[in-house]
């Protein structure tokens, strides 16, 4: 903090503090770690697998995706349904 | 049995060589009989930071496929005597480590050694897994800044997934956080991150804080373990580093900026 800075009037957010919420962002919140390597796609053959048990869809049709947040982090599965009388129940 | 600690990062040049070698040197000036492998196959290095690279003959993968002896490729240190550096090879690749090839010669450097020191290539393939397959403790070597950070945390979800203690779901490997290149005065002004954020970030136990110093640069330089410059702050860090990693219990030093006076103000200057 030099005296120019109280001519400046209020000062910028300190680049260390942005790093840091970046990195919580992305470490702190995330299955960066725990899982050793990335979990998302064992995941979504997971899903992929109990989705086909029930409707029969293309599988390219299922998308998957996250997205972190320091407050909130979702976690969204899009399926798109083939038309109505396409749809069977298997099993 | 002899304990095996892995030096890691997954970043490259953020002091795992420099690490290896003071931590090494360190355990060995208190006695314990430590011999530090060079696991960056193709890229060696620390023969050159441990000062012995005119005395390189045989190699860890002359040892591998059988061509040299353990004892002929284990270059004895004349500075500290219970010191032994077992080189990479400068001309084979990677492919030329296998894990019962590591195996081996772990197990027999296990009868003469306390500690067996691991100095891992960076990134996350074939060298820095066979690296910390057979880690009992890691040292992840971190730098105040975002890519190190992430980095470091990639490579705690590898040792907890991909070592040999993980897959015989035996103790999880000990980790061990050091944080180097920090610069208390860059913090102080908010340019750099925090000790405690990074330690937040990560969650692993703090083994110790190296400041920026430039007696790393003089220490690699000359070929000698920066810890073997006592006066300096980098030297006297490592020595703490190693004092906690044997339990003892001491303060973190050089984390806080120096107050300074006005002549400090205005002639500046750095911390050697």
């Amino acid at each position: 903090m030099s005296w120019l800075t109280f001519f400046r009037g209020k000062a910028e957010p300190a680049s260390a503090d942005i790093a840091r919420d970046r990195l919580t962002m992305i470490v702190a919140t995330g299955g960066n770690r725990r899982n050793g390597d990335d979990f998302l796609p064992r995941m979504q053959k997971d899903l992929m697998e109990v989705v086909l048990r029930y409707v029969n869809v293309d599988p390219s049709k299922v998308k998957i995706s996250t997205e972190r947040g320091t407050d909130l982090s979702t976690l969204a599965i899009e399926v798109e349904l083939p038309p109505v009388k396409e749809i069977r129940r298997a099993g | 049995m002899a304990q095996v600690v892995t030096v890691t990062s997954g970043k490259g040049g953020v002091g795992k060589t420099t690490s290896s070698a003071a931590f090494s040197t360190g355990l060995a000036q208190r006695g314990k009989k430590v011999v530090v492998i060079d696991f960056d196959v193709g890229l060696r290095n620390l023969d050159l930071i441990m000062g012995v690279e005119r005395r390189v003959v045989f190699d860890i993968v002359n040892v591998i496929q059988g061509e040299a002896r353990l004892n002929q490729a284990l270059i004895r240190d004349k500075r500290v005597e219970t010191l032994a550096i077992l080189p990479a090879s400068q001309t084979r690749d990677k492919d030329a480590l296998n894990k019962e090839g590591v195996a081996k010669i772990i197990e027999e450097l296990s009868k003469e050694f306390d500690y067996i020191i691991c100095d891992s290539p960076a990134g996350i393939e074939k060298g820095a897994l066979l690296a910390l397959y057979f880690a009992d403790s890691a040292i992840v070597v971190t730098n105040p800044e975002v890519s190190s950070v992430r980095d470091s945390d990639r490579i705690l979800g590898v040792i907890q997934s991909k070592s040999k203690r993980a897959e015989e779901n035996r103790d999880p490997v000990r980790e061990h956080l050091l944080v180097t290149r920090y610069d208390p005065i860059r913090v102080a002004k908010g340019e750099m991150l925090k000790l405690e954020d990074v330690q937040s970030i990560l969650a692993v136990p703090l083994l110790g804080v190296i400041p920026e110093s430039e007696a790393v640069l003089k220490a690699s330089n000359a070929g000698t373990p920066v810890i073997l410059d006592a006066e300096t702050t980098a030297a006297q860090a490592y020595a703490d580093a190693v004092s906690r990693f044997l339990g003892e219990d001491k303060p973190m030093r050089f984390v806080d900026a120096e107050k300074k006076g006005i002549f400090g103000r205005l002639f500046g200057g750095r911390a050697a």
